[in-house]
């Protein structure tokens, strides 16, 4: 087994990886910019080396600052969390250049499933369906145009490197073709370092559900379930749940069985995901392969009670899988609602800033895996995510009455977030009766205001906050650091 | 003590009546509540209202506050506290036609230089926060007088960073 694992990574990712490997007694290093010297993850690692300024390129984008933190260190793994390098060849490669092992597929394997356009070629040829569509890559706009027109409009622009939503646009004209085309470049070359861009047709009653897989560096593997991640925002997912309603047994073994055929078709090692869109016949399309661990992984966790870091880091190691496919049941329902930094009555934008107040949520069945606390200034730079808040319990059912509970009882101060969006799409009838498409927040948020009935409970607390402002610490205005301090609260005293 | 508070636009006039310390009455639309409130931190209140427990989270001044029950967020003013305040500056406030990010980010392009004449909704500035990029565009038709930012640079939200001379 490794010796020291290094996390290149940051924020909620960093720290779920590294209390796996304390709990496999494996010493692990963080790695931080300017602006994270304060940061969890940083704390919750046993060393941290620091990169650099705040600018991705200049820390967790910058292979060679990486791959020097793990040789002072002595590390012999790397983990990539999500983001960031998870799905650059060149790191896999660099890692594997410097003998020091890069947790996740090799960077033969990123490279042929990272270039999107590559890996839908390689499914369609391997039996796995593909969206209808034609793929270009190009940068000039009349071969934009020509291909957009070829396709027919709604179609969807992504990055051939992409992920996470960032740098898609959906396009219902070609008035708007040129302009959209070169946002998503500009984004794709800001989130990815490459500006290639790609069309497929845009399917709007489709479910976005995923194939978790498991393969080991000796021929076997398996996968473990599905996840429905249809509730997304700019593209971006923020409630997934397991099972999902769509799927019968009989789906469920055919996308299982599709998703371990893109697997080996393309000779993947470690944890890996299979997205499909999914229509209302029942048809499924192969959308694309992320060779990293997902955002949403603890729900197939809650399920399966399989630890998918541990495995990550047990395959990376070269040790065989032990578990076969018959291993693999699922229990209960798990759900995920993803806490960011964003305003949701503000198109979801972006809310960084200083936490001032975080109390997360626990009880039977809740897990917060979170990467802030309370003072921790949320930087600009980076994925707003704070925490995810999983839910698990008996039934779908449960589990929703379940998440209804834990985001009440989650409070964030300081930057804004989605949690009273969340609730009402919780509590909404088309989400309890499991309509969930990929159009969902559009159809029935669109415009949404938050639902306050408790004005009159806010309105006295208005007047108890004044009432009791005696008692309030008198320390607001101070910096974080003068008012955590205990040398400030000690007063004077001699040694 | 008679207040006027705001919440999601509609006013809310409030007679309080403290009783003890902890201790208070408010009547408000039509109805009186009886109140005993309990300060746990700076962010944190445990309320009992007409003998209902609530745990409220709550962030702000005198002024305006932010207060978290049961997972949703009111924003609420005291509006003639707001007033006294406004009526001294007034003049001080941004114009909302001012060429301003809506968030805390960094200036990614400038996609015009001084001197140029602009036209109401053209692309001026693209910001990206947390990697997501907003085009800023021009409030009205003008010359673009001044430039307050380079590519690069971190500006705040509501910062003004392009002055443009109206036609």
């Amino acid at each position: 087994m490794f010796q020291k694992i290094l996390i290149a990574n940051r924020g909620e990712i960093a720290v779920r990886i590294m209390k796996t490997c304390r709990e496999m007694q494996i010493p692990t290093v963080a790695v931080y910019s300017d602006v994270d010297a304060a940061a969890l993850h940083v704390m919750n690692a046993d060393a941290a080396v620091h990169l650099g300024s705040a600018e991705p390129s200049e820390s967790y984008l910058n292979i060679n600052r990486i791959i020097a933190a793990a040789k002072q260190t002595g590390a012999t793994a790397i983990h990539p969390g999500y983001g960031f390098l998870a799905e650059n060849a060149q790191f896999a490669q660099a890692c594997h250049d410097n003998d020091i092992t890069f947790i996740g597929p090799s960077a033969e394997v990123i490279k042929k499933l990272g270039d999107k356009i590559i890996a839908r070629n390689i499914m369609a040829k391997s039996g796995v369906p593909v969206t209808p569509g034609t793929t270009i890559n190009s940068n000039n706009p009349d071969e934009w145009a020509q291909a957009a027109e070829t396709i027919g409009y709604p179609i969807l622009i992504k990055a051939a490197s992409g992920g996470g939503g960032k740098g898609m646009r959906v396009v219902h004209s070609p008035e708007n073709l040129e302009e959209s085309c070169e946002t998503a470049a500009s984004e794709a070359r800001t989130a990815f370092g490459d500006s290639t861009i790609y069309m497929e047709k845009y399917l709007d009653k489709s479910r976005h559900v995923e194939i978790q897989i498991l393969c080991d560096s000796h021929g076997n593997a398996i996968h473990l379930l599905e996840r429905e991640c249809s509730i997304q925002r700019r593209h971006q997912k923020i409630i997934e749940e397991t099972p999902s309603t769509a799927l019968t047994d009989a789906l469920r073994k055919k996308m299982g069985q599709a998703a371990i055929t893109a697997a080996q078709a393309s000779g993947y090692v470690n944890a890996g995901t299979v997205e499909f869109l999914l229509d209302d016949t029942g048809k499924f399309y192969f959308l694309e392969v992320n060779t990293r661990l997902q955002v949403e992984h603890p729900i197939t966790e809650m399920v399966t009670n399989i630890d998918l870091v541990r495995h990550q880091i047990e395959i990376a190691a070269g040790h065989p899988l032990l578990l076969s496919q018959n291993d693999i049941v699922g229990r209960g329902h798990a759900i995920e609602c993803r806490i960011y930094a964003e305003d949701p009555e503000n198109n979801f934008f972006p809310s960084p800033g200083k936490i001032q107040f975080l109390k997360e949520p626990t009880g039977p069945g809740i897990r917060n895996d979170c990467g802030v606390y309370t003072n921790f200034d949320v930087p600009v730079e980076y994925d707003p995510i704070l925490s995810k808040l999983i839910v698990f319990a008996e039934t779908r059912n449960l589990a929703i009455q379940r998440m209804i509970h834990a985001l009440q009882r989650y409070a964030v101060i300081g930057p804004k977030t989605a949690i009273g969006f969340m609730l009402d799409v919780l509590s909404s009838k088309p989400f309890q009766r499991g309509e969930t498409h990929t159009d969902f927040i559009d159809v029935h948020f669109k415009n949404w205001k938050p639902n306050l009935s408790e004005k009159q409970i806010a309105c006295a607390a208005f007047l108890a906050d004044n009432l009791l402002a005696e008692k309030k610490d008198n320390t607001r205005n101070e910096t974080p650091s003068e008012r955590i301090s205990v040398w400030k609260q000690l007063g004077n005293f001699r040694l | 003590m008679d207040y006027r508070l705001k919440c999601q636009n509609t006013e809310v006039p409030i007679q309080c009546n403290v009783e003890k310390s902890h201790q208070f009455s408010a009547a408000l639309e039509n109805k009186t509540l009886y109140i005993s409130a309990e300060r746990i931190s700076p962010y944190e209140l445990f309320l009992t209202i007409d003998g209902r427990h609530y745990n409220v989270f709550i962030h702000g001044n005198e002024q305006e506050k932010d207060i978290q029950i049961n997972g949703r967020e009111y924003h609420i003013e005291d509006m003639d506290l707001l007033e006294q305040q406004s009526a001294g500056a007034s003049e001080i406030e941004t114009a909302p036609s001012d060429v301003i990010p809506p968030m805390p980010s960094i200036v990614t392009r400038i996609l015009v230089q001084v001197g140029d004449h602009v036209e109401k909704a053209q692309s001026l500035i693209i910001v990206s926060a947390m990697k997501m990029e907003t085009t800023l565009s021009a409030p009205y038709n003008g010359v673009v007088t001044k430039i307050h930012v380079a590519e690069g640079d971190k500006v705040a939200a509501k910062q003004v960073l392009m002055d443009i001379d109206e036609d």
